[in-house]
């Protein structure tokens, strides 16, 4: 019944699974030892939903990210997208970065624009026409030709979204996206965050957000994946079915709030 | 001397080791006169110098070698040292004599290997005491780096007068081509004190100029960052002037000093091995001792054995040193660190000094006494009169400014003097002739800056075009960056002009000689600055970054000029400026190179035109007018080029480039 009210599921009713992590595991050969970062790992992201991973600092919730968007190869086990195992970086997927990977020397316009580059298919114009958009698309208009120093932490967030939603991705991958500003612009921008990725003109089916903030992540999610200290193993999932927007003072909010605190001590 | 007998022929005698031989014997007498003293006929002596003669030497070669070696023990030393690879030419007959004797291969063997060995062992000590004068004077001129660094900063840091004096005195003198004033340093020094004493001096004050200011600097800035707290307590309790040098100041300074040690060695080595090279070049001036002259020496008589093995234990004494020395000193001295700063005892001192020379390169391109010289240099000529009018006001400043415009005409008259001539009366001033001459002087000099010039910034974009792409290249795998960084940390701590005779060597039958050698000394002088700052920078581009164009499948070409050189851009500004500072200070041993002994000089290698080149030539031939206008020519050119270019590029590429938005 809530998930029915909630927004990404009331926008896809199929139930598919879009991404599937199959006994993902990694280790990282030290000069002595081998060092293991994920233990086989398993989950699955059904389309329309907004999947968190939490777990504490160091445990390798980045590395998986970076498993899932084709950036690091597993030792062991798959990812598929859509069946198929994603061995590379591939454009129905996209990243948004901690801290953003905002290029300093060029304008929002032109970091925008950075994603498109190496699509062939478009003309320069068309390019620039498809930033300008996605930058209008999450309140940036007029500030294009800003240089990221000139931006709030905010507005740089924004930008990096932008970026992210420029190539027009199925899943968005977001890497701890609050932790760069500070608590309090956090918490009035994560509704603002959420509604700009999801909404029905966004191209984004699914996203899955990377976090250490537990409230963060009941806040935003449709399904909790709790990961352990390293090497990470899964030791919990957990569907949350708050209709949105959600009240962080209701007592079912503090109680999956506290169900998570309960796994990760 | 018995041993003599046995020169039955010249073949031994290595190519170079004969030609000094005859330079030796026919530029000091001339062949006529040699001929009559020694009272032989001409053409024997031709037979003697003549490698191919047609008959083995005889009587007449043997006493010309005699004499040789009586009149000149300098040279004669020399041909000993070639002795043993007669010794091992020899052997041949030797073996025949054994073979025919028929004593055993066992004895042969055992007596070549010992000829073999003694043919290398018998450099080594005199190579450690060359090597020993040498760091005499390099830890001479460290002491006095460090005393005058703990006078002079703290004077600067806890006096506010001495501040405004001494910080902008130290920023003019540490970005002057200290090198170009090595000649004048030596004459001076040569009027107050004749000799080899006064030599010695030249020689360690050159390398203290070279290591003292940024060890000024660095105390001046840790004095200045004690916390206000210490001085308070320090205050309250009732501690003399004294007791707070000695208690709080000197402690707080050991990091940054120590840290700035390690890269005045570096800058060090180079000047003494520079500047001992330079005075070979006139006998008068030569130091006895030293590596450098080792070096060259040894190249210069063709002796190669000696040669490679006076650079192996150079860089085995340099290696030493460090360990033992420098390196345990600057770990030593983190423990003086306020506890809140993070040590970083792990970082290997070593590697840091890169980034602090590029650190420097800033101090030196953007004082501000520099800009408002520039800025006033058509009102009042005065850079004295910038800092008093800082410090006074209203008519004080007036007053301060017309007493400081005055000091300096009377500064630049005294220059003057100096210019038209040591102790030369006012008389040429007024005759046309003398200012006909300075100007088709200044123009020779004009014409050598300008070959220079293009010399210099030719190598530098080459530096560029080699040193970024590899730097951010090893940066960025690590599978290249452990053993790229290791092999280039030691590479770059020869000094260039250690390497100068080999490359000679290897050039000497190249066409455009000079410029090759002129090219690969500037390269090796200077490349190390841009390689070890973008490299640095590099490592620190957020990993982040490079997974974005990844993840956006940015590549080739589009990924190296969108990402990674605007990253490593203001590096590649700093490093720039310490390359250029670097290279002209090169010029001066790589445009020109002679080796001299009593009977004259040889010239090994040298360009046509070239500041450097006119400086060497100048200080040989004691031409002061020349000497004053190359500096001052020099000097302005890279003023001028500081203040427009690099400023401009150091402002731009720090403001759109680089992470600290």
């Amino acid at each position: 019944m809530y998930e029915a009210n909630s927004g990404v599921a009331t926008r896809e009713a199929a139930e598919e699974n879009i991404l599937v992590v199959k006994g993902v595991s990694l280790t990282i050969p030290l000069e002595k030892k081998t060092l293991e970062v994920l233990k086989g790992i398993s989950f699955a992201v059904r389309e329309g939903e907004f999947v968190s991973i939490i777990g504490p600092s160091g445990a390798g919730k980045s590395t998986l990210l970076r498993v899932i968007a084709g950036l690091v190869q597993p030792s062991s086990g798959t990812v598929f997208y859509r069946g198929q195992p994603v061995t590379r970086p591939s454009r129905g997927i996209s990243m948004m970065f901690q801290n953003y990977a905002l290029l300093p020397w060029k304008t929002a316009l032109e970091n925008v624009e950075l994603a498109l580059y190496s699509n062939d298919q478009l003309t320069p114009s068309q390019k620039k026409e498809k930033a300008l958009r996605a930058l209008e698309s999450v309140g940036l208009a007029g500030f294009e030709n800003a240089y990221p120093g000139e931006l709030s932490g905010g507005m740089k967030q924004r930008v990096a979204i932008a970026r992210a939603l420029v190539l027009e991705p199925e899943i968005l991958l977001m890497d701890e996206p609050f932790s760069a500003l500070d608590p309090l612009t956090a918490e009035h921008l994560r509704e603002e965050v959420y509604s700009y990725i999801i909404n029905p003109s966004s191209p984004v089916k699914s996203v899955i957000m990377v976090s250490h903030n537990v409230e963060e992540v009941v806040e935003l999610s449709d399904k909790v994946i709790v990961l352990s200290p390293r090497p990470a193993r899964v030791i919990g999932e957990l569907s949350i079915t708050l209709s949105r927007p959600r009240d962080k003072k209701s007592f079912e909010f503090y109680t999956y709030v506290d169900q998570i605190f309960a796994l990760l001590t | 001397m018995e041993g003599w007998g046995s020169f039955s022929t010249v073949q031994f005698v290595s190519p170079a080791a004969r030609k000094m031989l005859l330079l030796l014997l026919s530029s000091r007498l001339g062949k006529s006169q040699l001929s009559r003293e020694l009272s032989i006929p001409r053409s024997s002596l031709y037979l003697y110098l003549e490698p191919n003669g047609p008959s083995p030497p005889d009587d007449v070669t043997l006493r010309a070698l005699d004499f040789a070696l009586k009149s000149y023990p300098l040279e004669a030393k020399n041909i000993i040292r070639d002795s043993a690879t007669y010794l091992v030419s020899s052997l041949s007959t030797y073996r025949h004599s054994v073979a025919s004797a028929g004593l055993g291969k066992r004895l042969y063997r055992v007596v070549s290997l010992l000829l073999v060995l003694l043919t290398f062992v018998q450099y080594i000590v005199p190579i450690l005491v060359d090597i020993a004068f040498s760091w005499w004077r390099m830890l001479a001129a460290l002491f006095l780096s460090v005393v005058f660094s703990w006078a002079v900063g703290i004077a600067a840091a806890v006096n506010k007068t001495a501040e405004k004096v001494i910080l902008p005195v130290l920023d003019v003198l540490q970005s002057v081509p200290i090198l170009g004033f090595f000649p004048v340093m030596i004459y001076a020094l040569l009027v107050v004190l004749p000799g080899k004493p006064g030599i010695e001096l030249a020689v360690i004050f050159l390398i203290f100029t070279s290591m003292a200011w940024n060890m000024a600097f660095a105390v001046y800035e840790a004095v200045k960052a004690i916390p206000k707290e210490f001085l308070e307590m320090a205050n309250d309790i009732g501690m003399s002037s004294l007791s707070k040098v000695r208690h709080i100041y000197i402690p707080a300074s050991w990091p940054k000093l120590a840290y700035n040690a390690l890269v005045s060695w570096d800058v060090g080595l180079f000047f003494l091995v520079s500047s001992e090279i330079i005075t070979l070049g006139n006998a008068n001036y030569a130091v006895a001792h030293g590596i450098g002259v080792a070096i060259a020496t040894y190249a210069a008589q063709g002796n190669y054995v000696a040669y490679t093995e006076a650079v192996v234990l150079l860089l085995l004494v340099l290696v030493i040193t460090r360990a033992v020395f420098l390196r345990p000193w600057a770990l030593w001295s983190e423990k003086f660190k306020p506890a809140e700063e993070p040590r970083r005892s792990r970082v290997d001192p070593v590697y840091k000094t890169y980034a602090l020379i590029a650190d420097k390169a800033r101090a030196k391109v953007f004082s501000d006494l520099e800009l408002s010289v520039v800025r006033k240099v058509f009102r009042p000529l005065s850079p004295i009169g910038f800092w008093l009018r800082r410090r006074f006001s209203g008519k004080e400043a007036f007053l301060a400014r017309f007493i400081a415009t005055l000091f300096l005409l009377l500064l630049l008259v005294a220059l003057a003097r100096v210019l038209i001539g040591l102790a030369v009366d006012w008389a040429p001033l007024s005759s046309l002739s003398f200012w006909m001459g300075l100007a088709s002087t200044e123009r020779e000099v004009v014409i050598a800056l300008a070959f220079s010039f293009v010399r210099v910034w030719g190598i530098y974009l080459v530096s560029l075009v080699v040193g970024v792409p590899l730097a951010i290249k090893s940066a960025l795998s690590e599978k290249l960056y452990e053993p790229v960084s290791t092999i280039t940390q030691i590479a770059s701590s020869i000094p260039g002009p250690v390497l100068l005779p080999a490359i000679v060597a290897v050039l000497v039958s190249f066409p455009f000689k000079g410029e090759l050698v002129a090219a690969t000394i500037i390269f090796l002088g200077s490349f190390w600055y841009i390689f070890f700052n973008v490299l640095g920078a590099a490592r620190t581009i957020p990993k982040t970054l490079v997974e974005a164009s990844e993840l956006y499948q940015i590549s080739g070409w589009r990924r190296w000029a969108d990402i990674y050189i605007p990253s490593v851009m203001p590096s590649i500004v700093t490093g720039s400026i310490t390359f250029i500072g670097g290279a002209w200070n090169t010029l001066m041993v790589a445009e020109y190179f002679s080796v001299s002994s009593s009977s004259g000089s040889v010239v090994l290698t040298q360009v046509r035109y070239g500041i450097g080149r006119l400086l060497d030539i100048a200080t040989y031939t004691g031409n002061l007018q020349l000497m004053s206008l190359s500096i001052l020519s020099m000097s302005l050119l890279i003023v001028v080029v500081n203040l427009t270019f690099w400023r401009w590029a150091y402002n731009y590429t720090t403001k759109r480039f680089g992470y600290n938005v």
